[in-house]
This record gives structure tokens, sequence and C-alpha cells, in this order.
């Protein structure tokens, strides 16, 4: 595994890359998913968000893993945070459920995503949807700042998420909540596919084992942890021909797929228990 | 950026509230331009196309920020060439 500091930089590189050539890829790219096209990609990790309302094509890059938005229970006039908001897909679908009397508010590590999310916000006319260029590590928000938090397939991305998940606590108001969309493992990796930092801008090798991420959610502190929903993924072989053997390639396949997609659930408790 | 998200914004890195300095507005009163500084720990956070670039240190693009600073009339602080502090 290559330094915390150069796997963000490769991170950043990436999908600032993809939100200037305004193309999909990013969790599973399309060049290893064998295809730019948006359908294939969308088969294997993102879920369909086309019939949810609030939904802008231009936003879609088809980056996410999940529909945190689907399970956030958003209410009028929340103010909701999306961190690692891309060109503001969930953002959007966030507001239509905020309405014009809340806020969303998305961060994200690339320049380039956010000026895109920008334009498509003023494009979409959404005056209460606002972005800033900042990293989850260090949260330039306010403590107890939002009701919701959401993040759709980001956290994987970020080298310490103990840090990322205690910062989520800090801006959460006590009693709100965050629902989380991202890549967990349920096996072990093939130690090549680990250390593949670019298996890392596409979320895979940066990706906690299941109970070990649970476990930092406790640990800073949260209450009611769930998990909403889950799917396991399937790589298709032509991205594991990249890094293994066609007999690797069978032997990974053959096993349940040690990589899931997760929604979890929790709340920051109404009062501080110490 | 809304006025009012100026309020919710703090530093990075040591949390404290920012004083902000506006140098372009639009006809709806948002800020397109201006500046954001730590008073603790003397960094700065441009508004640059209306987005807040809060990137800690080491992931900032001085490259690029330098110009847009001098066109404000600011200067970095010379002798703490790798830090984004400004020259008062």
């Amino acid at each position: 595994m290559k330094n915390a500091e150069a796997i963000k930089q490769q991170v950043n590189d990436k999908y600032s890359q993809i939100a200037r050539e305004n193309r999909n890829g990013g969790c599973c790219e399309p060049s290893c998913c064998g295809s730019n096209d948006h359908e294939s990609f969308d088969t294997i990790m993102s879920d369909d968000y086309t019939t949810l309302q609030g939904y802008q094509p231009e936003a879609d890059l088809g980056l996410g893993c999940g529909l945190p938005t689907q399970f956030a229970r958003i209410s009028t006039g929340d103010t909701v945070v999306d961190l690692g908001s891309g060109a503001g897909n969930d953002c959007f679908v966030a507001r239509h459920l905020t309405g014009p009397e809340g806020k969303v508010i998305g961060i994200d590590f690339s320049e380039d995503m956010v000026a895109k999310a920008r334009r498509n916000a003023e494009k979409m006319g959404y005056d209460n949807v606002v972005f800033v260029n900042g990293d989850l590590e260090d949260i330039p928000l306010e403590a107890q700042t939002a009701d919701v938090v959401i993040s759709n397939c980001v956290l994987n991305l970020v080298p310490n998420k103990m840090q990322v998940m205690t910062e989520i606590y800090r801006i959460l108001k006590p009693g709100g909540h965050f629902s989380i969309s991202d890549i967990v493992l349920t096996g072990t990796l093939p130690e090549v596919l680990q250390q593949e930092a670019e298996m890392y801008a596409g979320c895979v090798a940066g990706a906690l084992q299941k109970e070990e991420y649970l476990l930092h959610f406790r640990a800073a502190g949260f209450t009611q942890l769930m998990i909403q929903k889950e799917k396991p993924i399937t790589l298709p072989d032509e991205m594991l021909a990249r890094y293994l053997s066609p007999t690797e390639v069978q032997h990974f396949q053959q096993q349940d797929s040690p990589i899931v997609s997760v929604t979890v659930y929790a709340e920051k408790p109404k009062s501080e228990a110490f | 950026m809304k006025k009012s998200l100026l309020q919710k914004l703090c530093c990075p890195i040591d949390k404290n509230d920012l004083q902000h300095r506006v140098f372009k507005e639009d006809e709806k009163g948002e800020i397109i331009e201006g500046l954001l500084t730590c008073p603790a720990c003397g960094r700065y956070y441009p508004i640059i196309y209306g987005l807040p670039i809060m990137t800690p240190d080491e992931y900032r693009e001085k490259p690029l920020e330098e110009p847009v600073l001098k066109k404000w009339g600011l200067n970095l602080k010379k002798e703490n060439p790798e830090k984004f502090f400004l020259d008062h």
C-alpha cells in the first residue's frame, strides 16, 4: 500500500479527470469493465436513480454503489451534508426531499468535481445546494451542522476512515443520523489486488472488512447502527485478468464475492453518554 | 456561494471560526470571489468561482491560487512558502 498522501492524490487525479471528461467511471472504471457504456457500468455497482425525483442525468456519472438518499430518512427543511458529492447527483435527489426550506452541502476532494456540481446546481436553479472543495478527513464545517449525512461509495477511498467517522460525528447535530453506501469486504482479496492503487481509486482495494467498518462507526460514538441494504459485487473477468492469472481469476470467481456494497445507517445520540 | 454558508464553515485544520472578505458578488448577493482566513492558525482559503477551496495544505495548488491572490492585491508569505499564509 502506498502512503496515504500519494493515494489521495491519485484518487483526486482520477476523479478530476472524470469530471473534466464528463464520463462515467470511478468505482470500477469503464476501461476495466470493458465498456464506457452507462448501462454496463450500472450492472456492476450503481443502482438505478432514473426513477427518483430530483434526478438529473448530467449529475449522474455512474460513480455510486447504492442509493443512500432512498434510505436516509430526509425530512423537509433538513440540512443534509453529502460527503464526496461528485457532480452533485445525490445532493439533487436530497434537495428534492429537503425542499426549498432545507439546505444541502456537498463536499468533494476534487476541485473539478465541485466546479461541475456547481454548474449543475445553477442549471437546476437550486440556490440552497452548495458545494465546498474539502477533505473528508478534515471537514471544513462547524460542529452540529447536519441533520443528515449521506455518502455514496466514497469512504473506501479515504485512507484514514476512523478520522472521517469522527468528523461525521462532529458535524452531525445531536439526534442526527447518517446513511452511507460503501464498498466493504467479507473475505480476503488476493494480495495483488490489495496492493494496486488503481484498484484503490476504483473503490475496492481501500475497502475495510465489514465488521471492522461497523466497529469504526461504533467507536466513533454512533448508536442504532444497522445495515439497510447489502448486495454482493461481482467483478468482471476482464478486470481481474489485468491483475490475476486465468487460474486465479477462475478461482476468484468460483467463491462468493468478497466485495459487498452496503448501505449503513446510524444515529448520533441526542445527549452525550459521557 | 450564499453568505449564509459562511456561518457553517470553519477552518478544516483547527475548526476555528473564519473571517471573510468579499471581492466579487453576483446580482443575487452570492459570493463569487472572496477570501476566508483563520485567525487562529493564519491559513487562508480562497473562494473562487463561488467555491470555497478548503482542502488541507498538501493538496492545494499554489501556482493556480497565486495569480488570483495577486489580482486581489494579496501576496503569500515569503518566509513560509510551504504553508498557505498571507503577507498582510
